[in-house]
Order: C-alpha cells, then sequence, then structure tokens
C-alpha cells in the first residue's frame, strides 16, 4: 500500500471540491504532483432545474478524469438530515431515536459523531452518477477543522460556517460537543409570500426533519434539543417574531432593487434561524447553558454589516469575523484522507 | 483521518484491458522464457553428448590404430607361420624323398640336416651300392657330394656322405 502512495504522489493528483451556490456549482480543483501544488482553479458552472448536473460541468468533471488518473471530487452536504451527535458508540444513536441502519455515520476525535441519512447520500451520488463522488463532507467537520485551527472552544463562544446556502452552527466545550444546528438558506423565490406558504405546508416539515419525525417526537423527547427547522417552526412565538420582522422589512425594501431586496431577505432569514438556535439553546434544558459572549463567524461568501450589527443589538454578542474557503479545506481533509 | 460519509471511489493507475494486455505480454514473455531456457538445456545436453562421442571417436581411432598394427602383426606372424608351413610341408616331403631314396641294402646312422646341407652317416655293404643307388641321385640333388668311406670290423663300410647347396638354389634341400 505504501508503494502505491509513494508511487501516486509521483503523479498528478487532481482534488476537485464543488460547493452548490444559490442556482450555481463553484468549483474548485487543485493539481497536485510530488506533493507541489502544479495548478489551481476555480470555476462556476450554472445548475439545472432539478440540481441535476448540467451538461457543461459533467463534461469538465470527465475530462479531468480522462486527462489525469487520480481525481478526487469532493462534494460538501449541504442537507437537513444531517446532525451531531456527542460520542461515537452506535447505542447513541438508538438513545436519540435515530435507526443505525438508515445513517452514515463518521466519528471526529472519538468525541461526537456526525450523521445522515443514507438515502441523502444516495440522491447525491445520483446526481453525481455519470461523473463519480469520492467524498461527501458535512459542514460540521468543515466548521470543526476551523475551530480547530483557531482553538477557542469554550462554552462562551459559539461557533457559525457561512456559506452561501446553507449556515453551520456548532459549541464546544473544550472537546465535548455542546450544542449543533444546521440550516440550509433558501434563496429560490424571494417571493416571501410564496416562502411562508411553503414553510407552513404540514408535508414540508417530515421533509425538512428527514429523521422520521412522528418516531423522534412521540418516543425521544431528548431529541428536541437538537435544532431543526421543524422545531424552530413548531416555536410559534419566535415565528410569529420572524414573521413580523420579515413583514417589516418586506415593507422597508419594497421599493428597493431585487436584488438588494434579495440579500436583505437572506440575512433576515440568517437572523432567523441564529436567534432561534441560540434561543434553543438558552431555552432548552437538556443543554447545561451558560450566557453567550461571542460569535465567531468563518465566512466562505460576503456576510453584510446590517447582520452583524443586528447581532451585535439583539443578541449581544460579540461579533468575530474570519473569512474561510470552504472548498480548499474540503480539498485540505481530501488530501488528508488520501492520507498524502 | 476518515472525514467522509462514503469511502472513494477505487483508483487505479492502469485500467482493465491494459492490465489484461501487460499479463499477456507478461505470460508471452515468461513462455519465451521458458522456451528459451529448454533450447539452452537441450543444446547443454547436446554438447555434452557431442563431447561424449567426440571422446569416444578419439577411444575408437586410437582402437583402431592399434588394431591396424595389431592386423599388421597378425599378417606378418600369418606370412611366417606359413612361410614355416611351407617349409615344413617341403622338409616333410623331402624327408619322406630322402627316406624313399635309400635302398634297403644301406642302413641309415644318423641324418643332419640343414639348410643347405644334408649329411649323412650310414651303413653299406659296399662302395658302388652306395655310388650306384644312393651316390647318384645325391649328386643329381645337390651341387657338391662327397662320401667318405672306412671299413668297419664287419667288412661293410661305413660312410659320411656330405652334400651341400651353393648359389640361387640355396633354401631348397
Amino acid at each position: 500500500m505504501k508503494l502505491a502512495k509513494t508511487l501516486q504522489k509521483k503523479f498528478s493528483n487532481v482534488f476537485v471540491a464543488i460547493l452548490s451556490e444559490k442556482n450555481e456549482y463553484v468549483l474548485k480543483y487543485i493539481v497536485i504532483k510530488n506533493e507541489k501544488i502544479k495548478e489551481s482553479e476555480e470555476k462556476r458552472f450554472s445548475m439545472d432545474e432539478d440540481k441535476k448536473l448540467s451538461s457543461d460541468i459533467k463534461e469538465f468533471l470527465l475530462s479531468l478524469q480522462k486527462g489525469y488518473k487520480f481525481v478526487y471530487i469532493v462534494v460538501l452536504l449541504e442537507s437537513i438530515s444531517q446532525n451531531c451527535l456527542p460520542g461515537c458508540e452506535k447505542e447513541k444513536l438508538k438513545e436519540y431515536g435515530v435507526e443505525e441502519e438508515k445513517v452514515y455515520t463518521v466519528c471526529v476525535d472519538k468525541k461526537w459523531m456526525s450523521y445522515v441519512l443514507k438515502s441523502d447520500i444516495l440522491w447525491l451520488k445520483s446526481i453525481f452518477e455519470e461523473v463519480g463522488l469520492d467524498f461527501i463532507y458535512s459542514p460540521f467537520l468543515v466548521l470543526n477543522n476551523f475551530i480547530r485551527n483557531k482553538k477557542s472552544r469554550n462554552k462562551n463562544t459559539l461557533h457559525l460556517l457561512y456559506s452561501v446556502n446553507s449556515i453551520t452552527l456548532m459549541l464546544f466545550d473544550e472537546e465535548k460537543l455542546v450544542f449543533n444546528a444546521f440550516f440550509k438558506i433558501p434563496f429560490k423565490e424571494f417571493d416571501f409570500k410564496d416562502e411562508d406558504e411553503e414553510e407552513l405546508k404540514p408535508e414540508e416539515d417530515t421533509n425538512i426533519d428527514g429523521i422520521e419525525l412522528d418516531n423522534i417526537e412521540s418516543e425521544d423527547e431528548e431529541f428536541e434539543g437538537f435544532v431543526d427547522i421543524t422545531k424552530l417552526e413548531d416555536d410559534d412565538d419566535s415565528f410569529k417574531e420572524d414573521e413580523e420582522i420579515l413583514q417589516d422589512a418586506k415593507e422597508q425594501i419594497a421599493s428597493s432593487s431585487l436584488e438588494d431586496l434579495e440579500l436583505y431577505g437572506r440575512e433576515v432569514i440568517i437572523f432567523k434561524y441564529i436567534k432561534s438556535a441560540i434561543e434553543e439553546y438558552y431555552k432548552n434544558d437538556k443543554y447545561d447553558s451558560e450566557f453567550l459572549e461571542d460569535i465567531i463567524f468563518y465566512c466562505d461568501s460576503n456576510i453584510s454589516n446590517d447582520i452583524i450589527t443586528m447581532i451585535e443589538n439583539d443578541l449581544f454578542l460579540n461579533v468575530e469575523i474570519h473569512s474561510i474557503d470552504i472548498k480548499e479545506e474540503m480539498i485540505n481533509m481530501s488530501i488528508k484522507e488520501v492520507d498524502f | 483521518m476518515r472525514y467522509s460519509f462514503i469511502t472513494p471511489r477505487k483508483k487505479e493507475l492502469i485500467d482493465n484491458i491494459t492490465k489484461m494486455w501487460l499479463l499477456f505480454i507478461g505470460f508471452v514473455v515468461i513462455m519465451l522464457f521458458a522456451f528459451d531456457l529448454l533450447i539452452k538445456l537441450k543444446i547443454s545436453s547436446l554438447k555434452n553428448q557431442m563431447n561424449e562421442y567426440n571422446s569416444k571417436i578419439a577411444a575408437a581411432k586410437s582402437e583402431t590404430k592399434k588394431l591396424q598394427k595389431k592386423i599388421l602383426f597378425l599378417n606378418k606372424e600369418k606370412a611366417v607361420a606359413e612361410e614355416i608351413y611351407a617349409s615344413n610341408s617341403v622338409l616333410k616331403d623331402s624327408i619322406k624323398n630322402l627316406f624313399d631314396l635309400v635302398p634297403d641294402q644301406i642302413t641309415l646312422q644318423k641324418v643332419v640336416m640343414d639348410k643347405n646341407s644334408l649329411i649323412l652317416y650310414g651303413i653299406t655293404p659296399s662302395k658302388d651300392t652306395f655310388n650306384f643307388l644312393l651316390g647318384s641321385p645325391l649328386k643329381s640333388i645337390f651341387q657338391s657330394s662327397n662320401t667318405i668311406f672306412y671299413l668297419g670290423k664287419d667288412g661293410w663300410y661305413r660312410f659320411v656322405s656330405s652334400n651341400k647347396i651353393v648359389g640361387n638354389d640355396g633354401d631348397r634341400l
């Protein structure tokens, strides 16, 4: 095996990280030969209606794999069925009402694990069926890597990974995972009416929750501790508040251009998500919650000052912003995993 | 370190068809080498055999030489034997002839036969009996023939007749 790895290093190895941003796939690839980066490039490809890969990106990925023998395709999993659990034992899954045979898990540092529905992985694989797929990373793990780099793992600091399509929240007490949440940011339509209506549909709830909502709610009260969108929406008070905020926002920006409107809408939604997650953390007895003092943003794309101001004023948190590159981290992770 | 929910696809430097080709070529090369080895072994065994045969040839040659020498020797021996046999038969004939020649009246006491000479000792009743009956045929056979007589007490003559062949016809008695 060692010989094969050494031999592989002598050839060009290509790592391609793919991240979806709104209705585009953003692709970053690097070519490594003899442990040196020979080439690095970023490309954008438009996404089909049904999120399938467009012929452009397929062609590009296939031609890349024709040109190079070792091509690793890495994708970030932005599926709301994913979650984390403290501890790595399989029994923990049962404890939290998750059916072991229905999920894939990844253990991190033997302290906590991330899991996701198999069906979501299969769906992602089906999208990449023609071009192949090598690694699927959870944003929790990506965020964990960034936190590891910063070494600020105390109970008063909330960490947030911000990408165009999603936000991921994690709170650690040293190595112990205290709290986590993941939200997908809707972008398709910023006709707020439609958005609201959609969110209120009952069947959407089950979709969002993913992991057999009925079971979890009826059998395992503890599971409520984990934040997902359904719970937030169930929380009527906060939801109404959010609605009011949205309503206000709509009125405020009625005269703005569509793009501004979209941006502002996004920010409001992001703020809503963060706020509801923090509320969940404070309110739920499951978390031995302490007062949060700081929030660190790891931003893959630009975040406007408005949201920072909102957080500082409404949530009384000190905001720290690090601009990071998720795709690069994904590539780094895959390089480590290939064991180069 | 594992981060991913899935394991990566197997990456292979050589695709299956190339692998098959390489396997096939490798097989052929091995076969060729094996065949080469076989031929080399055969050659060396043939060489050994050839050396063996060569040494056998050399041995056979020396044997032939020996045998030829032997043949030569035997031929000579044969010739000698034949000669002896011929001379013996001649001698036998000569002796037979000699004894046929001797008449009843004359008694031979001693005969000395040499290659070129014949000496006879005996008793004769008279000189004339000898001269007529034995002297004349001896004279016709031998070139020189001398007979000495001396009288015995009984009135008979003892004689010594020495006969010699001289010249070309020397080896005939």
